[in-house]
């Protein structure tokens, strides 16, 4: 069931809290699964510490899954675990993240429908920031994928990876930073692109110089405000330390 | 000067999904990590045991549906119809003529199962409901505030601690 593998998913993390009273009636479900299928395949005797890792192969309720457990139903408290932090994050394989994140997506497709059946028949949804828990672990785990790529990339090419930006010059002549981004046709090839961007023409010189003074006038007044300021307290205080 | 923009933070599952853009040639666009939501709804009519409704994200496809139910949750599909349902516009009686929409569009998405059959269960069957709890505890309330006011109704001009 979903709703009972996310909990025993989150509840590993917990272990290291001391939260066992949970854990135990979760993982003992899941430890018999892992059990079974293990005395399948070996026919010699089977110990006891690979039996007792953490088996979570999916057991499908089809969309039942879109459902809590059944003993959550009509129930006023849901007990819920803390999101997953990066550092941890940090340290699991990319199929373990990879598996997660369905696991996740399919918690919050859970806590998404839960929440609209609950305001239908006017009711509460107990403890609803589980949503924010579950979305909070998801961007880390895409912060996790993204650091990991970035340091591949910069291995293996010594670039990171991302688009980046150049100083381009709008159509009035004004320089901005502006991000790189795919196109259909490269931009050279693009003609309006190339009117429109990079390209200074002479009836701009008017404006740019316009753009540069106004500037200028703005730093002008804040500086005599400044000096201005200095003045009048020396002039009240003249032993004081005006800066 | 010019105002400084500040980026607004946005939950996840409202942000754009953007995608590469695909050229002929180019190997197959896979999704690792969908950021694609659906909920399932009451429908909100008598509708055949196969028929399910979902408030889908508003950049799924028909096909996106479909794969989505049939990858991840292991749900054949026979037939996907999609729906771009408006909210309600609204008029503000102080200016009247102008219309706005509060509340964004929904995606709605009709699915039909291949193999299977899904009824909508009842979440409070044999249960008590938060409202019947509150009922209950503001009459239980109400009759223990009588029961106080019988007792101290000739010293109600005083002070609740001195009765």
């Amino acid at each position: 069931m979903t709703t009972c593998l996310t909990r025993s998913v989150l509840q590993i993390s917990r272990n290291f809290i001391g939260n066992l009273a949970l854990c135990a009636t979760n993982a003992s479900r899941v430890i018999c699964q892992s059990n079974l299928t293990y005395s399948s395949r070996h026919i010699g005797p089977v110990s006891s510490v690979l039996t007792q890792q953490l088996h979570t192969s999916p057991a499908r309720h089809g969309l039942l899954e879109f459902f809590d457990d059944k003993r959550e139903w009509g129930e006023q408290k849901a007990k819920a675990g803390r999101p997953w932090k990066v550092e941890e994050l940090r340290l699991k394989s990319n199929s373990d993240l990879h598996k997660l994140w369905y696991v996740l997506l399919k918690e919050r497709n859970m806590l998404m429908t839960m929440e609209e059946e609950y305001n239908r028949e006017l009711e509460l949804l107990p403890s609803p920031e589980r949503f924010e828990k579950v979305e909070e672990s998801m961007e880390n785990v895409l912060k996790v994928v993204k650091e990991r790529d970035r340091a591949y990339n910069l291995l293996e090419k010594g670039e990171t990876g991302e688009p980046g930006g150049y100083r381009d010059t709008n159509i009035l002549g004004q320089k901005y930073w502006r991000k790189r981004r795919e196109s259909v046709i490269p931009s050279f090839m693009n003609k309006t692109f190339m009117a429109r961007h990079d390209h200074l023409g002479v009836w701009m010189n008017k404006l740019r110089r316009r753009e540069i003074e106004q500037k200028l006038r703005v730093r002008t007044k804040a500086l005599r405000r400044d000096r201005q300021r200095k003045e009048n307290l020396k002039r009240r205080y003249p032993n004081a330390d005006t800066d | 000067m010019a105002s400084k923009e500040v980026k607004r933070w946005i939950p996840l599952w409202k942000r754009l999904v953007k995608a590469p853009i695909y050229q002929l040639g180019d190997p197959q666009w896979r999704v690792f990590l969908p950021m694609f939501w659906m909920k399932m709804k009451k429908p909100s009519c008598n509708v055949p045991n196969d028929n399910v409704e979902f408030e889908v994200h508003p950049q799924m496809s028909r096909r996106d549906v479909k794969n989505y139910l049939e990858k991840i949750y292991g749900v054949n599909v026979l037939n996907v119809r999609t729906v771009l349902v408006q909210a309600k516009k609204r008029t503000n009686p102080a200016k009247p003529g102008v219309k706005w929409q509060p509340e964004p569009e929904k995606k709605i998405a009709h699915v039909t199962l291949a193999d299977e059959t899904f009824d909508w269960p009842d979440l409070w069957e044999n249960k008590k409901t938060g409202m019947d709890q509150m009922v209950e505890n503001y009459a239980k309330e109400t009759k223990e505030g009588d029961k106080l006011f019988q007792k101290t109704w000739e010293k109600q001009d005083l002070p609740p601690w001195f009765r």
